[in-house]
């Protein structure tokens, strides 16, 4: 009889010490989830790195605009790192936004959904050619070029399309999330408020984009040279 | 501007420790500047967001100074305090330049017509300086103006409406810590 009752009072506190130590297991697999998914994000980085040749630049969002209804973001590399205004700024998912204006050890990010931002793109799957222009609320209009009837559905990934030379093609911009006439208004793929690393790409057609800086004039003269 | 402002503290009873004491300017005023200059810079260091969401700190504490210690900032400093908010807020430059300097400029000519007040007078006249600059900042800022961003700007606009009680109690506890007597040698 009395070891009976031994038994229940023992197996109560069997019982209390096995919950604690489930908890404290289950706390344990949620770190190292949390590890893992690190593990995972600094390797999708590397491969990054790997795959579209050295960056200008490897940093940290610092701070950003919260107050005002623009959108910056300032990283901590500059002009010292060889940044430069205009120059792609992506993390391991997708474009973020380009370098705006630099210091000689920071520089301001216009973002993607800043209302000044445009962003030549294209739809995944095709060559559906767009804009993808920031509404200051968070998400990206997608105005299509072509119009007609709206061939855009939701959940359709657009891309950069490399024109205007600034960005490299096929880089992940946003996804549809309600269609709209001209297009559709698209959700941002690289959120800048789950990222924490950058990366600054150098232009990807300088040639373009110097051309972009120039005067039509200038061009017409630089062809004309030899005459 | 400080010293006459220093006179109006309390003046401690009795105790012989308390001889000898006075508050120091160098706390009064870099309490003062200081607490507005940090309200303006750490928001920007905490959180990166996809759209304008905290109240613009800065701007209510500067409101909550100007309405809860009248006299001790100048109308002038709606400048340099301006400036150092541009720094960081994503703003062009000189936008709060000139909201702060208009904002002080029209508090002061409110206060020379209507010099009662009260908690609740303050709040409304805060909530009117805080909603018109959120919504001028718009104007000013070089954004789109569009549907969706005076969309996304509603809760930013209302929490700094709402937010005058925070402020004024936080504005309260650094103003007694401004006024610590310290001891003085002469």
């Amino acid at each position: 009889m009395l070891d009976r009752i031994a038994g229940f009072w023992n197996a109560g506190n069997q019982n209390a010490g096995l919950r604690e130590e489930l908890q404290l297991a289950r706390i344990r697999l949620k770190e190292l989830e949390a590890t893992e998914q690190e593990n995972a994000r600094l390797k999708a980085l590397l491969d990054l790195t790997e795959e579209s040749g050295a960056p200008v630049a490897i940093s940290r969002i610092v701070g950003s605009s919260v107050v005002s209804a623009r959108r910056f973001a300032y990283i901590g590399a500059g002009s010292r790192d060889g940044v430069q205004a205009g120059m792609p700024v992506r993390s391991e998912r997708g474009i973020l936004g380009r370098v705006f204006e630099t210091a000689s050890s920071t520089a301001r990010v216009l973002l993607l959904s800043d209302s000044e931002s445009v962003v030549p793109v294209r739809r995944a799957q095709d060559d559906l050619i767009a804009f993808a222009e920031g509404r200051g609320d968070g998400l990206v209009r997608i105005r299509l070029i072509n119009l007609g009837i709206n061939p855009v559905e939701e959940g359709d990934v657009f891309v950069t399309s490399g024109a205007g030379g600034y960005f490299k093609p096929g880089l992940a911009v946003a996804v549809i999330h309600e269609v709209t006439d001209d297009g559709g208004l698209a959700r941002m793929i690289a959120d800048p408020a789950g990222t924490d690393f950058v990366r600054v790409e150098a232009y990807w057609e300088p040639e373009a984009v110097e051309a972009a800086q120039q005067s039509p004039d200038q061009m017409l003269q630089g062809t004309n040279a030899p005459q | 501007m400080i010293n006459s402002d220093l006179q109006m503290g309390p003046r401690p009873k009795y105790s012989r420790r308390q001889i000898n004491r006075e508050p120091s300017p160098l706390l009064a005023a870099s309490v003062l500047y200081g607490s507005i200059i940090l309200a303006s810079w750490v928001p920007t260091f905490l959180v990166t967001t996809s759209m304008p969401l905290v109240p613009p700190m800065g701007f209510l504490l500067l409101v909550g100074w100007r309405l809860m210690r009248p006299g001790t900032l100048p109308a002038w400093i709606g400048f340099p305090l301006g400036a150092i908010d541009d720094l960081v807020s994503g703003q062009p430059f000189g936008s709060a330049i000139l909201l702060w300097s208009v904002t002080l400029l029209a508090f002061e000519w409110f206060e020379s017509r209507f010099p009662w007040r009260g908690f609740f007078q303050d709040w409304f006249a805060s909530a009117i300086a805080c909603g018109s600059y959120v919504v001028l900042a718009v104007l000013v800022s070089g954004a789109v103006l569009s549907l969706p961003i005076l969309a996304a700007i509603t809760p930013q606009l209302l929490l700094s409406m709402a937010l005058y009680p925070m402020i004024a109690a936080m504005v309260a506890t650094l103003d007694r810590i401004r006024l610590i007597r310290i001891r003085e040698i002469r």
